[in-house]
């Protein structure tokens, strides 16, 4: 009896060990020689997201030494590219970008009917933070955010921002504003950043809330002044211009991309990706072309990424009513 | 001829109509201005009232030229018909399989089909253009252009290339 | 000081290299513009600066020469901007004139490019203001007057032209609604979210339903187009003076504004030309000034669109943007201050869309020889050709086998309108400016928080809406002393 009981003690000792030792070297053998690892990118070839990732697959591919592949599957603001990871093997081998709002929003706005849910994915890290930006014309009256703050209150809904897209990280920026300081816009939604921009220029619009990578030009030419990033730090690319922080507005937005992968991926492919993903972003080589492109590198690993997806899913569930409702 | 002119015409009324009862759901109005079923809303009433014109037209109009055209069909019968609903059955076809199959075999399939049964084009013709036109342009694409043509859903099928 | 550098040898042969590889990208399907030009992006990475911007940016207006070829040819658009064309230029290959239609629609682009970029030397300054006049509510007044032409497209009948008229505009509604987010005609299904792709949709409406009334006779016995004189005639050259030069400046306008694509050039040129001719019955037909006019938009659309990125550094069309991204990896940020910093590179670039542009004619000319040979191969073969060419070209575009879908059922629903002599014109002219002209209304309405005046405030806005308004009367009044004629017609449609 006690025998036995140890004999089926040892038998599944063994084959605890014996599937530790399957699973580790598994990640050990992550990635196969010869196997491709397939990067979903849902957003069409050519775009700042686009662009970014490929900078990043061909870093992690000379890290890695296996094949990383960007596929294509834009539509429906990424949703197409999410349904796809969501669906795809959890071994490692497909992964995607992912683009924070955007796919928040696709999770908590029942309009979209999404196929998936956050836990759906499982979070690898953090790529880019492309900061959010508040702008005028160079000529406004507007000096600083109190100033415009201050306009907005006395005329509720009578200056005119603009987004680049409805419910985008801009968007968001603009509701966070309302909701922190009480003041109320006339939120004006454009589709990209160029013809925000133009109307901006053109005096249309008051205030123009896009990302820092969409207004270099504009801040270089002195067409525009940015009263403000939202972000906890300044921006690389835009030294000595105020943080919404500094100017006591905690506000934190813009597009956050990082990567996922379907949930269920096994934790030692997740930390190589992962790490990889570090070492890439660490190259001299993918700084600068990031740099170039005006994408602030962000790294987070897999844990602070799930961090922010957690807290960044609260405060879009929250203003995903009022997205709908201006 | 009246007659198909007549039920083409209906489609679109029946069309109109249950694009405004699809519209009517959508918010109408809202605080700034018109909201998301305002267009649809008022373009299916116009198409709606258009669609009423048109038949109108048809109705008046028709008894004359009815006779001296006869009751010649719009639409093709007998061979003609088989050629379109075959055309019709081979881009199906690709729609079903190109992703299950992969882009190489499916288009293989449907160009020798398009070939052999309605273009009545020689069986080493067909094979050569069928060949070229899905192995040789799956190359051509996917190593070249970067233009990502599904690869087969079946594994081994995949392994092999196709 | 610019010709000395888009001359040199090595400038030379990369703007050489950048036209050859957009004409390709033009006649290919699958890839559009902006993904072709993304895609040779790498390409260019080891070039030096100036010489990966002469490149791409030949690549970009290249592929305006070569997505003329397949219209004409096949009755297959090889990009949007040049599905007009298939109206006249196939009609035209029929009649054995698609060498005429290829060499007029080559000098057309080729003047169209030349005049865009002129502006860009001598009047960037200047247009650039006019470009900033164009907030969301000019916009809107612009998309009405466009939409009022619409008439101006009817066949035979004004109720059908009219009828199509507002189905594109149902169509143009499909998608997520632009201000509230809620999804309007999606069937549930993600891939309409944004809308009705545009290529498999005029795929199936031109190429698709052709092929679909062929069939009614035999494909076998079909005999390809004739391939005739590969010349333009005298008359047809007279014929395109005109267009070409309201096509070169429509085309340059619409291309300094953001926000207006190079279809909405080529479509708003047929549209006036039609108004303009003195022979409005011909188009359809295959009238020369159906081909020369909107060819020479869309080309002096691709052109116009760079003087914003030099000017005021916006892209002004989503391929724009990709080579935005292209000067930003060479560590160049576009923009006015770039004339300062590196005028050298600057002026280089735009001598050598002088340079490039006449490559383009040099390079397509002789080439349209080569082309029209493709009308020799049989039908019985050709016919499956562009099948293959087709669903290749709906599924490319975004990996995407519903948009295969989308092309069979637009190429029946092309072939059931074409049996009741249905205009097609109408429809994709207000599919392509519907969704702009709802956006900028109701974006004019979130500027002004519901309060319609805003629309007559701006004196730009109110003189387009002004136009529009005579244009619509003056259509109306040529229609309705004709309603009895109107009534006839339908008797003896589609027979």
């Amino acid at each position: 009896m006690i025998l036995s009981s140890l004999r089926m003690r040892v038998t599944v000792l063994a084959a605890a060990c014996m599937l530790l030792a399957a699973v580790s070297a598994g990640a050990q053998a992550f990635p196969a020689k010869n196997k491709a690892i397939t990067l979903i990118v849902g957003f069409s070839a050519g775009g700042s997201s686009d662009a970014g990732a490929r900078i990043l697959a061909s870093g992690m591919e000379k890290v890695l030494g296996a094949k990383v592949e960007v596929l294509n599957k834009p539509g429906a603001s990424g949703q197409i590219g999410y349904t796809m990871l969501s669906q795809a093997k959890p071994n490692g081998y497909t992964i995607g970008l992912a683009s924070l709002p955007g796919i928040m929003v696709s999770i908590m706005d029942a309009d979209r009917k999404a196929a998936y849910k956050k836990d759906s994915f499982q979070p690898i890290g953090l790529q880019v933070l492309d900061a959010g930006v508040l702008a005028v014309k160079a000529d406004s009256p507007y000096q600083s955010i109190k100033d415009l703050i201050e306009d907005a209150k006395a005329r509720p809904r009578k200056i005119t921002v603009s987004t680049t897209g409805l419910q985008t990280g801009d968007h968001f920026s603009i509701l966070q504003l309302q909701k922190l300081t009480g003041a109320e816009f006339a939120i004006v939604h454009f589709d990209g950043a160029g013809t925000a921009m133009t109307s901006l220029l053109g005096k249309k619009i008051d205030a123009y809330v896009g990302n820092v990578g969409d207004v270099l030009s504009q801040l270089k030419s002195g067409d525009i002044r940015i009263l403000g990033v939202m972000d906890t730090q300044e921006s690389p690319f835009m030294p000595g211009v105020k943080t919404f922080e500094s100017q006591g507005i905690s506000l934190l937005g813009g597009s956050w991309r990082g990567y996922l992968a379907p949930a269920g991926t096994p934790k030692a492919i997740v930390d190589k990706l992962s790490a990889a993903m570090k070492t890439a972003l660490e190259t001299e080589e993918v700084k600068s072309s990031m740099a170039k492109l005006g994408l602030q590198i962000r790294y987070m690993n897999a844990e602070e990424y799930t961090k922010i997806w957690d807290e960044y899913g609260t405060v879009v569930k929250e203003l995903i009513p009022l997205s709908k409702n201006k | 001829m009246r007659k198909s002119r007549l039920i083409a015409s209906s489609i679109f009324l029946v069309f109109s109509a249950a694009l405004m009862i699809a519209s009517v759901s959508m918010e109408y109005y809202s605080s700034i201005g018109p909201g998301p079923g305002f267009f649809p809303f008022w373009l299916s009433l116009i198409l709606g009232l258009l669609s009423i014109i048109w038949i109108v037209q048809i109705v008046r109009s028709a008894p004359a030229s009815a006779k001296t055209e006869g009751e010649e069909t719009l639409f093709p019968r007998g061979g003609g018909l088989l050629r379109i609903l075959s055309l019709f059955g081979a881009l199906c076809f690709m729609i079903a399989f190109m992703e299950p199959l992969g882009f190489q075999l499916a288009m293989f399939a449907f160009l020798a089909f398009l070939l052999v049964a309605l273009g009545h084009v020689k069986t080493w013709m067909t094979l050569i253009i069928a060949g070229i036109g899905s192995f040789g342009l799956f190359r051509v694409f996917t190593l070249l252009l970067d233009v990502q043509l599904p690869q087969s859903a079946i594994r081994f099928l995949a392994a092999i290339g196709l | 000081m610019g010709f000395s550098v888009a001359l040199s040898p090595g400038n030379l042969l990369y703007a050489f290299l950048g036209s050859a590889f957009g004409t390709l990208i033009g006649v290919l399907p699958g890839i559009g513009p902006a993904a072709g030009t993304a895609l040779l992006i790498p390409l260019t990475a080891r070039l030096p600066p100036t010489g990966a911007i002469i490149m791409l940016t030949a690549i970009f207006y290249g592929t305006q020469y070569g997505g003329t070829i397949t219209s004409i040819l096949l009755n297959v658009p090889g990009e949007a901007a040049s599905a007009i064309t298939c109206i006249d230029g196939h009609k035209m290959a029929l009649k054995g004139r698609a060498g005429a239609a290829l060499s007029i629609a080559a000098i057309g682009s080729f003047i169209g490019g030349l005049f865009a970029t002129i502006a860009l030397v001598f009047l960037a300054g200047p247009l650039t203001k006019v470009a900033l006049e164009f907030g969301p509510v000019e916009f809107f007044a612009l998309m009405v007057l466009g939409i009022s032409l619409l008439m101006g497209l009817a066949g035979k009948s004004m109720v059908k032209a009219l009828m199509m008229g507002i189905l594109g505009l149902i169509l143009a509604m499909v998608g997520m609604d632009p201000v509230r987010g809620a999804p309007r005609f999606t069937f549930g299904r993600m891939e309409l979210m944004d809308g009705l792709n545009f290529v498999p949709v005029i795929m199936g409406l031109f190429g698709l339903a052709d092929i679909l009334e062929n069939a009614e006779e035999s494909l076998s016995s079909t005999v390809s187009a004739k391939v005739g004189s590969l010349m333009p005639s005298k008359q047809e050259i007279k014929d395109s003076v005109g267009p070409i030069a309201r096509g070169s400046v429509l085309g340059t306008v619409l291309g300094l504004i953001p926000g207006m694509t190079g279809s909405m050039a080529s479509f708003l040129s047929y549209s006036t030309e039609k108004k303009a001719s003195k022979h409005p019955e011909k188009f359809g037909q295959g009238a020369i000034e159906g081909v020369a006019g909107p060819e020479t938009a869309n080309n002096a659309h691709a052109n116009g669109a760079l003087i914003p990125l030099f000017t005021l550094g916006i892209p002004a069309s989503p391929t724009v943007a990709v080579l935005m991204g292209a000067f930003l990896m060479n560590g160049l940020i576009p923009g006015p201050f770039l004339f300062r910093e590196q005028p050298e590179l600057v002026w280089g670039v735009i001598a050598s869309f002088f340079v490039g542009n006449v490559i383009l004619l040099v390079l397509n000319l002789p080439l349209v020889g080569v082309w029209v040979k493709m009308l020799k191969i049989p039908y019985s073969i050709l016919f499956a050709v562009i099948l293959a060419f087709m669903v290749i070209g709906a599924y490319g575009a975004e990996s995407s086998i519903f948009d295969v879908f989308i092309m069979l059922l637009f190429g029946i629903l092309g072939y059931a309108l074409k049996k009741f002599d249905f205009p097609l014109a109408p429809m994709i002219l207000t599919l392509i400016l519907g969704p702009t002209m709802e956006r900028s209304l109701r974006r004019s309405m979130e500027m002004s928080q519901g309060d319609f005046s805003i629309l007559f405030a701006s004196p730009l806005a109110a003189t387009l809406l002004v136009i529009s308004l005579v244009v619509l009367v003056s259509s109306a009044l040529k229609v309705f002393p004709g309603t009895g004629k109107g009534k006839s017609d339908s008797g003896s449609v589609g027979k």
